[in-house]
Parts: structure tokens; C-alpha cells; sequence
């Protein structure tokens, strides 16, 4: 089955710059930008059992690093992307440190805080990012080789770019969860005393996980400053984080591809809907908290159950016990304050 | 001079104190995040708005109509967007950052999308009080919100009713098996939390501009204030409120004002790393 899904993908990238139009490459390039930080964010999520809200202004951290890195000093190319890539991961380990000695939804506190610091930093640190009118001209490397020969617009090539390094991304993702550490992360999940009581190092896996998956968020970024050419504090709000949450709950907890295809589904389909451009975070929120009600596992859920019918053998409701444990690292956490011990009125 | 500055600081934080109130009265009996306390208070500053601004109504009523209508779409956000979620903090969480979001869209689509001057209530030019120069709308601001404040301390601690949550916030199961029925409790507790985001949002109002983004930043330090306080403890958000009130006017001249909405945040971080369970909560055994 895996297989076969990345064959198809493999073939959909190759033939997409050729057979799609300027704005629809360009829209699937986004759409797979951005399943780079949701896949990043569903490791963190499903198997970390951690919780972020950072995830949009990391991203924003990797778009400056490149957008800064590209205008002043004009590295070769995968320069920036790693450039991008290991700021953020800086960034990601200086906000992880404060949350080892708390848990559970302390951690999910600390990168909302961090979030809004982020987005504040953006547009004030005008000397760096130039505040709120942004970077411009971001130079993007052209594949010459594709242009000349087989006539495919520069802007489109970019597919093949992005959609390598998706693949590659959650190919990578997915050996980890299944690696040892992964299975120990897993086992931090489930139950972090436990995990201790074995021998997990906990801080220092819990740490590496957030700031790997900070890394592939600003991997993602500096492809997106590349992409569009411009970045701008607006683009790295809170609200780009929210959608990358809703990303990674429609697409289903549990599962790196259901957070692709929640990717592809909240940038694709208003394309295809055209509802006026007011309402289309308003049905954007009512569809998330609709699948919150009534579909908690997402499509990657709906489509474990329509399989589950057709293979007995298939492990059953993996995105639900994902799901739950990740829910009670939200409820329980070893330094909840005890207000049950107490009788106070406040 | 810095006494007027520490006012106005204790005033903004006051009310910052009243959401965050909200916030840690809603966790301690529901186990719930309620992200959208914030944007309740941006309802109530539309509906004190479209009162005092548009009909011209006295601000006693104003102040009562923000109260019952943030009261009404916070019941509104239990029934639809919490209780659903089946008792799961995560999805309740996501739910009700949903439903923040959802306040702020729908406003900006189906109210108004510009920010709004509003009025000052209680007169917004200096007076001297025995040599010291103070902002009327700052001091009433100030008394008001404590007095809230100070009101819902009683009702929790002479009421039936305040029993009763208490000792749900205590141990759920031992008030369900004294007969306090937990779901009314929530909705009880919600009702509350969303009359007092209706009210801080009455009193901030006058103090900045009316937009449907005003409940983003006084939501998060609402936050911040209850987690500094401690998530548990009611007195702790209004503590943690005013002590990022405080902070932001101190660093008026020293900071570039940009960056002073940064400060709640940066304390947040401080109080995570130092003291996790916050000002006022109980230690972790």
C-alpha cells in the first residue's frame, strides 16, 4: 500500500509542471509547502504527544532565515534551505528548554506564548526583517535544464523541488516513528513515568523531537520564501499555526499522509468552492469543528475504518489510541497544580 | 508621574485579570481551555458599543447588555462547541480556538471591519486628586473590575451554588456523588466566565479601539495572567493580571513600544521555568 502510494506521488510530481497550468502549479507547490509543516507537526503531535502552536511562526522563522540569507549574503541554493532549517531548530530548542521540567498542556502554553513573541519580533526587528513591509525579491534559482529543452515555465519546476523533498520528508518521518526512538518517543506518549521507570531519556528525547520537527517547519519556510519570493510578518500569525493544527486534526491524528492530504484539502478546495474570500475562513472553522465532533479520528480515521472492513488483519483504530493518548498528556500532567487538594474559594 | 503610569497599568491589567479569571474558573471545574474568553470580551465591547455608541443609552446598561450577551454566546459555545467534544481536553482546546477564530471572522464579515473609537465612560482627561494627576477612566476601570472580581469571590464563597462549584473544582467525583450535577455545573461555569469577559470587554473599550481583533492579545495575556497566577487559582489570575499590567506601564520609555505586548509572554516563559505551577497554585506533590 505505501508503496504504491509513493509511486503514484512520484509519478503525480513528475508529470504535474508539465501538464499544469502557471496558478495551479503554484497553488499545489503552496499546498505541499505547507504539508511540509503539517506533516512536521503531526510527528510532533501523534507520536510526540506534543502539542504546539508555533509551528506557522517557525515556519516564519526558516522563510526570514532564507529571505535574509538570499537578499544579503546570496548563498548557493540549498544553502538557505539549510541555513532556514537549522535557525529553526535553534529557535525550536531554546523554546523547548523551558518545558522540561512541566508537561502535558504546559508545553502547548509555552508555544503560544512563544507564537505571539515570534510574530512580535518579526514586525519590530525592523533592522533584520524590515518590520511589517516585509522582504522582497527573494531570488529563486531556476532549473534551466527543464526550461530549455522541455519548456516547462521556470515558477512550475518548483514542484519537483518541493514534492522531492515532501516525499523525502515524510519517508524520513515515518522510519523514525518506527526507529527505536520512535518507538521510545511513543513510549513517552503513553506514559512519561512509565518511560522513565525503563531507562527513556526523556528530556533529551522529548527536546529532539520538538526541535526536529522545528527544523522541518523552517526546511518548509525557507522553501516558502523561495516560492513566493516575499515574506512578511502577516504571513506567520497565529492563525497559520491554527491552520496547521486544523491540517494535521482533519487530515487525522495518527498519520504523517492524513496530514498531507489535510494540507492539500484547506488550500485546494476553496480554489475549487470560490466562495467569496469572507467567507472562506468561516466555513474553513465551521468544516474543523465539524470533524472535531463528528469524525475526531479525520479522513486517515474514515479511511482506516473503510479498509479495516476489507483486511481483518489491519491494526485497528491506531489514529484513535494516537488521538487518546495524545489527549490525556492534555489532562494529566505531573505538575498540574493541585488545586484538589485545597478548599480554597480562589 | 509614575504613579499615573502604574494606574493606568493596574487598570489594563485589572481587566486583563478579569479574563484570565474567567479562563482559570472554567479550568478549575470544567478541565477545560477556553480560548475564546478573549473574543467574548470583544463581543461584549461591540455590544456596549452598539448600546452606549448607536442608541445612546446610559453606560449602566451598556455594561448590563455586554454582560447578558457575552453570557448568552458563551452558553452558546458550551452547548455546540465544548460539549460535543465528549469530555477530550485536546479536541475541547482545538474546539474552542476554533471558535476564537469563528467570534473574530464573523464579526469582521457580518459587523464591522474598521476599528471603532469608543468613548470615554468615565472621562479620560487628568484630574488632580490631591496632587496626584490621574485618568477618572483609569481609577473607575481599576474599581470596577476588582469589584467584579471581589463579587465573584463572594458568590463562590457564600453561595449554594458557589459551594457546589467549588467542590466540583475539588473532586468531580465526590460532588457528582453528593448529587451536584456536573453538566449544570459547567454551564453555570461558563455562563459566569463569559458575563465576566462581556464586562472586561465594557471596561477595555474605552481604553483602546473597538475592532474584532481586540480579544486576541487581552485572551492570550488573559492566559498568561492565569497561568502566572497559577491555572488553578481564581485570586492568582487577577494577581497575574495586574502584575502584567504593572509590567507594561514600567516599561513605557524603556522598551520600544512595540515590543511591550511581548512582555505578558516573556513573564509566562519566566514563570514556566521558575515556578511552573504559578504564583498562587499549589505545589506539585
Amino acid at each position: 500500500m505505501k508503496r504504491a502510494a509513493i509511486a503514484l506521488s512520484v509519478l503525480v510530481i513528475a508529470i504535474a509542471p508539465v501538464v499544469l497550468g502557471p496558478y495551479t502549479a503554484y497553488l499545489l507547490s503552496l499546498a505541499m509547502v505547507l504539508a511540509i509543516v503539517a506533516v512536521s507537526h503531526s510527528f510532533l503531535l501523534s507520536f510526540g504527544g506534543q502539542l504546539s502552536f508555533a509551528h506557522g511562526a517557525l515556519m516564519g522563522v526558516g522563510a526570514y532565515t532564507a529571505a535574509i540569507l538570499g537578499t544579503t549574503v546570496a548563498p548557493p541554493f540549498p544553502l538557505t534551505l539549510v541555513g532556514g532549517a537549522v535557525v529553526t531548530a535553534l529557535v525550536g530548542l531554546v523554546m523547548g528548554l523551558p518545558t522540561i521540567r512541566v508537561s502535558g498542556h504546559y508545553l502547548a502554553m509555552v508555544t503560544l506564548a512563544a507564537a505571539v513573541v515570534l510574530h512580535i519580533v518579526f514586525l519590530n526587528w525592523t533592522g533584520l526583517t524590515k518590520g511589517p513591509a516585509g522582504i522582497t525579491s527573494i531570488p529563486r534559482p531556476s532549473l534551466d535544464l527543464a526550461t530549455s529543452t522541455l519548456g516547462i515555465p521556470a515558477k512550475s519546476q518548483w514542484i519537483w523541488v518541493i514534492g522531492t523533498i515532501l516525499i523525502a520528508a515524510v519517508w524520513l518521518l515515518s522510519r523514525l516513528k518506527d526507529s527505536r526512538s520512535g518507538l521510545a518517543l511513543v513510549a513517552i506518549r503513553e506514559n512519561e513515568t512509565a518511560a522513565v521507570s525503563l531507562g527513556v531519556p526523556v528530556n533529551r528525547l522529548k527536546l529532539a523531537a520538538f526541535t526536529l520537527s522545528a527544523a522541518v517547519a523552517g526546511l518548509a519556510g525557507a522553501l516558502f520564501a523561495h516560492l513566493i519570493g516575499f515574506v512578511s510578518p502577516d504571513s506567520f500569525s497565529l492563525v497559520l499555526s491554527i491552520e496547521v493544527l486544523a491540517m494535521v486534526i482533519i487530515g487525522g491524528i495518527g498519520s504523517l499522509i492524513g496530514a498531507v492530504l489535510g494540507a492539500f484539502l484547506l488550500i485546494l478546495l476553496p480554489e475549487v468552492l470560490r466562495f467569496g474570500e469572507d467567507y472562506r475562513m468561516i466555513v474553513f472553522l465551521l468544516v474543523l469543528m465539524a470533524t472535531l465532533a463528528f469524525f475526531p479520528a479525520g479522513l486517515a480515521g474514515l479511511a482506516t475504518s473503510a479498509t479495516r472492513r476489507l483486511r481483518s488483519d489491519r491494526p485497528a483504530g491506531l489514529g484513535a489510541a494516537a488521538e487518546e493518548s495524545a489527549a490525556r498528556s492534555l489532562t494529566t500532567s505531573e505538575t498540574e497544580p493541585t488545586a484538589r487538594a485545597t478548599n480554597e474559594v480562589g | 508621574m509614575y504613579l499615573q503610569q502604574i494606574i493606568q497599568g493596574l487598570s489594563v491589567g485589572a481587566v486583563y485579570g478579569l479574563v484570565g479569571i474567567g479562563i482559570a474558573l472554567i479550568y478549575r471545574t470544567a478541565r477545560i481551555y477556553q480560548f475564546a474568553q478573549g473574543d467574548l470580551a470583544m463581543i461584549g465591547a461591540y455590544v456596549a458599543f452598539g448600546v452606549y455608541v448607536v442608541w445612546g443609552l446610559p453606560p449602566v446598561v451598556a455594561l448590563a447588555a455586554a454582560f447578558i450577551f457575552s453570557m448568552l454566546v458563551g452558553l452558546l459555545i458550551e452547548r455546540f462547541a465544548v460539549r460535543p467534544m465528549g469530555g477530550n481536553a485536546l479536541r475541547a482546546l482545538i474546539s474552542t480556538l476554533a471558535v476564537s477564530l469563528l467570534l473574530r471572522e464573523l464579526v469582521r464579515v457580518f459587523v464591522d471591519a474598521d476599528p471603532r473609537n469608543f468613548p470615554s465612560v468615565f472621562g479620560d482627561s487628568p484630574v488632580d486628586i490631591a496632587g496626584i494627576i490621574v485618568v477618572p477612566q483609569n481609577v473607575w476601570v481599576l474599581i470596577l473590575s476588582l469589584a467584579v472580581a471581589a463579587g465573584l469571590h463572594l458568590f463562590l464563597a457564600t453561595s449554594r451554588t458557589g459551594r457546589a462549584l467549588r467542590s466540583v473544582a475539588q473532586d468531580p467525583d465526590a460532588a457528582a456523588l453528593q448529587g451536584v450535577d456536573l453538566r449544570r455545573a459547567a454551564v453555570i461555569t461558563f455562563a459566569i466566565a463569559s458575563a465576566l469577559a462581556g464586562a472586561g470587554g465594557f471596561l477595555i473599550a474605552p481604553l483602546s479601539y473597538v475592532s474584532p481583533t481586540m480579544g486576541v492579545l487581552s485572551g492570550l495575556k488573559g492566559f498568561a495572567a492565569a497561568i502566572v497566577g497559577g491555572m488553578g487559582s481564581v485570586h492568582g489570575a487577577m494577581v497575574g493580571g495586574l502584575l502584567i499590567g504593572i509590567m507594561e506601564a514600567l516599561s513605557i520609555g524603556f522598551l520600544p513600544s512595540g515590543y511591550r505586548d511581548a512582555i505578558a509572554f516573556a513573564l509566562l516563559g519566566f514563570i514556566l521555568l521558575a515556578k511552573p505551577e504559578g504564583l498562587m497554585g499549589a505545589r506539585a506533590l
